[in-house]
């Protein structure tokens, strides 16, 4: 038979429901009335705490200001990219390191750089204020595979430091990735003849599992992304 | 303090020879060069109108790109839009900020031999004759 003492221990990890638990074997212990009260009320305490344990270890709501949190991760669809150095890049690629996700194209000069580049100082601070070790690999997919061709993503990507990756290959396979990722783009044709193109400026996560775990929608701001990348790191 | 009277100075100074008149000005004027892989590069001010009456712009040009288009950029419903525009017109005795993320100059097909550290400048055409004009260090990245 097992102890109060075990039942603490028990209480301490599984909360609520070793609470109720050892509630009722210190129920039936004590026989005189003065006994029976205080085992009511050790019951009850041990109720409270244990409710109160469970929800403080394992229900803790994470309070999200920015991110959209996908509960459970979706899983991506089957594509097959083309990354910045001319390899194969598929739905696997995406495991093993947290992922940033961005869709634009490089004949962008104003959003598409500023978030880049915002994104590479949130991941820099994530690193530098807040010790994250975890590795965050920053992914710019071109929604213009037709003029963002490896040789020009690849210095483009550059630019924004270490562990970026840009994304272009078959359009259809560039579709099926951002219809997965829940990403809008269309063709706009400008005046002079030339094209610009529309896009979902949000920051999608894909988590170390390479399932989709999360959304930053657009504009981005970069106090909160850091806050809520935190926590999103720590929940996993 | 030495520093920050000198570069007061120089700023009033340079107001002054500007000459502004009544039209257009083109003040805190940033360049920054096409990014690696890319052919666009994009510039930021502030155009002020000192008239009274609200003065549209028919023009833009660089000293060293190939062309140059104003243009709006925008966020509505988490998508990112950009659109080339014409003419734009500015509030009498007001001013327009271009910024990333709104307006902005689209710059397009940089001479060969542009580098940071050099100088770039940026005209404006309005009231069918007149020029504004300013001139900024091209930066050395975003």
């Amino acid at each position: 038979m097992q102890s109060l003492a075990d039942c603490y221990l028990k209480l301490a990890r599984n909360g609520r429901f070793a609470a109720l638990e050892c509630a009722a074997m210190n129920q039936n212990a004590p026989k005189s009335s003065a006994g029976r009260i205080v085992a009511v009320a050790v019951a009850i305490i041990m109720v409270v705490a244990g409710l109160a344990t469970s929800l403080l270890l394992s229900r803790q709501p994470v309070d999200f200001r920015y991110a959209t949190v996908l509960q459970p991760p979706a899983t991506l669809p089957d594509f097959v990219a083309i990354d910045h150095n001319g390899e194969r890049f598929d739905a696997a690629a995406f495991q093993g390191q947290w992922n940033l996700v961005f869709f634009g194209f490089t004949h962008c000069p104003d959003i598409c750089p500023t978030t880049l580049a915002q994104l590479a100082t949130a991941r820099r601070k994530l690193q530098t204020e807040f010790a994250v070790t975890a590795p965050l690999r920053i992914v710019f997919v071109s929604i213009d595979p037709e003029r963002d061709t490896t040789d020009v993503i690849a210095p483009y990507v550059g630019y924004f430091g270490e562990n970026v990756t840009g994304l272009t290959g078959d359009p259809a396979q560039i579709d099926l990735l951002a219809r997965g990722l829940g990403a809008f783009y269309q063709k706009v044709t400008m005046t002079n003849g030339d094209y610009a193109m529309d896009h979902s400026a949000a920051i999608m996560v894909i988590n170390p599992d390479g399932e989709f775990r999360a959304l930053f929608n657009a504009p981005f701001q970069l106090d909160l992304f850091v806050r809520d990348m935190q926590s999103l790191l720590n929940l996993g | 303090m030495k520093n920050v009277f000198f570069a007061l100075l120089a700023t009033v100074l340079a107001a002054c020879a500007a000459g502004h008149g009544d039209g257009l000005e083109i003040l805190d004027l940033r360049v920054r060069p096409p990014l690696p892989g890319a052919n666009a590069a994009v510039a930021y001010m502030r155009i002020v109108n000192h008239s009274a009456v609200d003065t549209e712009i028919s023009a833009i040009s660089s000293s060293r790109f190939g062309a140059a288009e104003i243009h709006l950029s925008s966020i509505d419903n988490g998508i990112a839009s950009m659109r080339k525009l014409e003419r734009l017109a500015v509030p009498a005795g007001g001013s327009i900020e271009f910024r990333p993320g709104s307006y902005h100059v689209m710059l397009f097909r940089p001479d060969p031999d542009l580098a940071p550290g050099q100088e770039v400048s940026i005209r404006l055409e309005y009231d069918d004759n007149k020029q504004a004009t300013a001139f900024a260090i091209l930066g050395e990245g975003f």
